[in-house]
């Protein structure tokens, strides 16, 4: 993960430590780059980053694709960096900032999800 | 291209959810070049219950919700969307910072008056239709189970909505390939005569690609460049003809598949991230649980996400491609990264 000196329209970089809560909501374990990822928001003006929190390890059983009850994710939420939680960063939507009423600014830019590829994908690899 | 700060913000924030549902992957079409095998029907009880409950979950903290109908065919479970499009839009009532926003993949055969009544009252305003060119060519590739034609069905559900005063919106797909090249241009008149002075149409030319059906070899296709050349002369075509014409994915090129914030919910409750590589094993992302809560594979989902790292313009429109070696390099890394915590 590269600092803070990377080009403004470069990749991001270390998503790798990155995870998702149960309920579907990333969270970025790699503190320099939710540093990045804030930098970035904050020229927005919307988003702020709470360190404070980390999701429970999802323990709860789901179905396989055969059907068949399996563990859920718990041995890839281990790859995450910082299980103590003082690392993580939620990128929480925050409640004060944020001066743009639903239905105007950033939703105004929201592509169409249309269900079109923007390509013709070649064979499945 | 580069990823600026607001396509960031959209592809990674949790206040903005997007979720293709598919209600039924059942269809009453068999379009020759389709890939989807169909073997899933209408969308279980308890997976509607989860994603309704899911949406409940998530409410507090979204400011855009946008949920797309996808299949099979959706319309064969107008109901099903019905009950969800309710819920949600129960949740924007009571989420003052909330929007709500739907669209539907359809081929428009059961996209009557009654059923456009039913999907416009619980707000799915924006709808994609396919068509294969005129109807001696539509009526060869866009065929109904048996073969039956459709095109004269479709155009009669066009025209009946253009009659309608609602806002809403209609892309109009129109297929290329090298069959219907050649009556494209005329097709191109009918429609402009039809829809060119209604804002709410307008026009996607896409060429017929070979994405994994069955019948992907027999398919006439168009080689990229034959593509290119055909496509921009529609175009140019389509421009004079008055026509408005749609750029993909709104013209910003990342897929919804890139994004961190948009899957897909098959009928059984398995959670993809791509809608064409339905089954390929990258794309089994996860699954919903009845208690609205999702078990989601950490390693495969953020495989797809990667053109966020790169910024490579290729893998942000299109990450299905690569995704078996970006999976595996994916797995690599975590287990040399296990082995150095082992030592």
């Amino acid at each position: 993960m590269a600092g803070g000196d990377r080009a403004p329209n470069a990749g991001l970089g270390g998503l790798g430590d990155a995870y998702f809560d149960e309920e579907g909501r990333l969270y970025i374990a790699n503190k320099a780059l939710a540093r990045e990822i804030q930098l970035r928001m904050n020229a927005d003006g919307r988003i702020r980053m709470v360190r404070d929190r980390f999701p429970e390890e999802p323990l709860a059983v789901a179905r396989s694709a055969s059907g068949e009850p399996r563990r859920a994710m718990a041995a890839d939420m281990s790859g995450a960096t910082d299980p103590t939680g003082t690392g993580t960063a939620d990128l929480t939507v925050s409640g004060t900032t944020d001066p743009t009423p639903p239905g105007t600014g950033t939703e105004e830019s929201d592509p169409k999800a249309n269900m079109m590829c923007p390509c013709s994908p070649d064979p499945i690899p | 291209m580069g990823l600026g700060t607001s396509q960031l913000v959209d592809c990674l924030t949790p206040g903005r959810l997007h979720l293709i549902v598919m209600p039924t992957e059942a269809c009453n079409f068999r379009c020759v070049y389709c890939y989807e095998s169909f073997a899933l029907g209408r969308m279980e009880p308890w997976v509607v219950a989860g994603l309704k409950r899911l949406l409940t979950r998530r409410a507090p903290g979204l400011r855009s919700l946008t949920l797309s109908w996808f299949g099979g065919e959706p319309l064969l479970a107008p109901d099903l969307i019905e009950d969800v499009m309710v819920h949600a839009r129960a949740l924007e009532a009571s989420h003052a910072r909330l929007a709500v926003r739907s669209d539907v993949t359809t081929n428009g055969f059961r996209l009557t008056t009654s059923i456009a009544d039913r999907l416009l009252a619980v707000g799915v305003r924006d709808y994609q239709i396919s068509l294969d060119g005129p109807r001696e060519e539509h009526d060869q590739k866009r065929v109904r189970i048996g073969g039956r034609p459709t095109f004269d069905r479709i155009w009669e559900n066009l025209l009946a909505l253009r009659s309608r005063k609602d806002p809403f919106h209609v892309m109009i797909r129109l297929h290329v390939d090298r069959d219907n090249a050649d009556s494209v241009p005329g097709f191109l008149e009918d429609l402009a005569r039809a829809f060119a002075l209604d804002p709410r149409f307008d026009l996607f030319l896409r060429p017929i690609g070979r994405l994994g059906g069955p019948r992907d070899d027999s398919l006439s296709i168009l080689s990229n460049e034959e593509s290119r050349v055909v496509l921009e002369r529609l175009r140019r075509r389509a421009a004079e003809l008055g026509l408005a014409l749609a750029s993909a994915n709104g013209g910003d090129a990342i897929c919804y598949a890139t994004r961190a914030n948009s899957f897909l919910i098959r009928a059984d409750g398995r959670l993809n991230k791509c809608t064409v590589a339905l089954d390929h094993p990258a794309n089994q992302v996860g699954w919903m649980r009845e208690d609205g809560t999702l078990d989601i594979d950490r390693g495969r989902t953020l495989a797809w996400a990667r053109g966020l790292e790169s910024g490579d313009a290729k893998t942000l429109a299109c990450p299905l491609q690569g995704i078996g070696d970006a999976l595996a390099a994916g797995w690599r890394q975590r287990q040399m990264s296990e082995a150095n915590t082992a030592r």
